[in-house]
């Protein structure tokens, strides 16, 4: 599903960053990514999602190789879900609206029914938000949940999420687990970056440990 | 790639995009109406031309000596000729009128003669199929065989400058037409790459998600065509209601216009739509969002 060859990216020339970085994950893993702040958990989601390329190395996401395949990255979006750590919306735009956009796109394809049907599941997960509800007034958690619910919608083979529960509470954060979980066990790889080293041990998944732009460990 | 899934995601994106897209076909309009107009007098002053080159028409000053029936019969012979598309007698005022008209400066002579010296005058238009230099030298040769013509000329002088104008006239509205066309081209450009910068927000969040370039350029491709397309219709309805107008207004004083004809209108507009449509393809600011 996804192999790192011995990757490397630093933001500017001989600055710290992610180096020589190897390993794999299999299809239907559901792993954490655990680091501190600033080191570089999203530069290693943001490598897989093809936000940006690898200066050395090299990216195999599912039958795409970065950075030789370049041309094909927005496919490679198109299957993966991303959750952002600052997400993104449509801000004047509904609920129901970014959600839709967000499926469209991915889908590539409109079904008006599917649609309607995909996004009524979706929003039954956080039932507290409502589909017609502008973006704009949302507060930050309603929004870190509406960005949950966008990685989500199109049913991808990959979901990777930055910091997903930075604004949970114990309970959202378990729901939150859970619906990740769901979609874990429809096959579907799952890749969540955290600070918190004690949530694999928490919800028993394997870690990957990253310090100094380097796999520290693992497990 | 579905164009119903661009065009869904396109309208609830640029939702608030109706208000710029008709201020856009109102612009165009006026701009359409103008070349229109300039396309349909360009249009006009060729067909005068192209008309009047082809019309070259011969003043046989005939000798006072000839008779009535020598006359007659002379104007037969000549609209016998292939060459000949028409001859008239004309009056000996008129004839005097011409005379003194060909001979410029040189008509001080008639003043000192107590009177006309002529009997009539021959006027012999050309065929239009023999109005080429050869033609027409053939033609004097044949004329000054005829010892009853003392004197001749034609408006063969004026051909040459008149196809001189033509050809600058042709040159200017082929120049204005590039002009228009890139003028077209790039306030496209500039009209959408305002639009892409206004947007580059969105856009690039529908990059984020997966969009391909065209699943985003798509629909403003064909918007920028339909776009194109209505204005430069309605422009044509407005020219043709005009001419029209004209048309009828300006033939009583016996000058003849005529709007352009239906398939130039569908070509120009077509040309016009389709080189909005390259305004917006050339756009690589897309590829940078």
């Amino acid at each position: 599903m996804l192999t790192f060859d011995n990757v490397s990216y630093c933001y500017q020339p001989k600055a710290s960053g992610l180096k020589d970085i190897s390993f794999s994950i299999e299809k239907g893993e559901f792993v954490f990514i655990t680091a501190s702040s600033s080191q570089y958990k999203t530069t290693f989601l943001n490598l897989i999602y093809g936000i940006i390329l690898p200066q050395q190395g090299s990216i195999k996401v599912m039958d795409i190789r970065l950075p030789e395949d370049r041309k094909k990255i927005p496919m490679l979006r198109r299957k993966v879900g991303y959750i952002f750590s600052n997400p993104v919306f449509f801000e004047n735009l509904t609920v129901e609206q970014n959600l839709k956009i967000a499926l469209i796109v991915k889908q590539n394809s409109y079904d008006p029914d599917y649609t309607k049907e995909r996004i009524n599941r979706c929003l039954s997960f956080f039932p507290e938000l409502k589909a017609d509800s502008e973006v704009y007034k949302l507060s930050a958690t309603a929004k870190e949940k509406l960005n949950i619910l966008r990685g989500i919608i199109s049913a991808p083979h990959l979901i990777l999420a930055d910091e997903p529960f930075k604004n949970f509470s114990q309970e959202e954060t378990i729901r939150t687990i859970d619906i990740l979980s769901e979609e874990n066990n429809r096959g579907v790889t799952i890749i969540i970056a955290t600070s918190n080293r004690y949530l694999p041990t928490q919800f028993n998944k394997k870690s990957i440990e990253i310090k100094g732009g380097k796999i520290l460990s693992e497990s | 790639m579905s164009l119903k899934a661009s065009k869904e995601v396109f309208n609830l994106v640029f939702k608030n995009r109706f208000a710029h897209r008709l201020m856009n076909v109102i612009f165009l309009s006026f701009v359409f109406f103008f070349f229109f107009n300039i396309a349909t007098i360009f249009f006009n002053l060729n067909r005068f031309f192209e008309k009047t080159a082809q019309e070259v028409v011969f003043y046989a000053f005939v000798d006072k000596s000839v008779n009535d029936v020598a006359l007659k019969k002379l104007s037969k012979t000549m609209s016998l000729w292939h060459e000949t598309k028409l001859v008239n007698i004309i009056s000996e005022e008129e004839g005097l009128k011409l005379l003194k008209k060909s001979l410029g400066k040189d008509a001080e002579i008639l003043k000192s003669l107590e009177k006309n010296p002529l009997p009539v005058t021959l006027e012999i238009t050309l065929n239009p199929n023999f109005v080429d230099p050869i033609s027409i030298s053939s033609f004097k040769n044949k004329l000054s065989k005829y010892r009853e013509i003392s004197w001749y000329d034609s408006t063969e002088k004026y051909i040459g400058p008149i196809l001189q104008m033509k050809d600058l006239f042709r040159k200017i509205f082929a120049g204005s037409l590039l002009f228009l066309l890139a003028l077209i081209f790039i306030s496209f450009r500039f009209s959408f790459k305002t639009l892409f910068l206004r947007f580059s927000g969105e856009l690039k969040l529908l990059k984020l998600l997966g969009a391909g370039e065209y699943f985003i350029m798509l629909p403003l491709i064909i918007e920028g065509f339909l776009e194109t397309l209505i204005a430069s219709l309605i422009a044509s309805a407005g020219n043709i209601s005009i001419y029209n107008m004209l048309k009828t207004n300006l033939h009583i004083f016996g000058i003849q216009v005529e709007p352009l004809q239906f398939s130039y209108y569908a070509l120009i507009s077509l040309i016009f739509s389709i080189f909005s449509s390259l305004g917006v393809l050339s756009i690589r600011k897309i590829r940078e969002i």
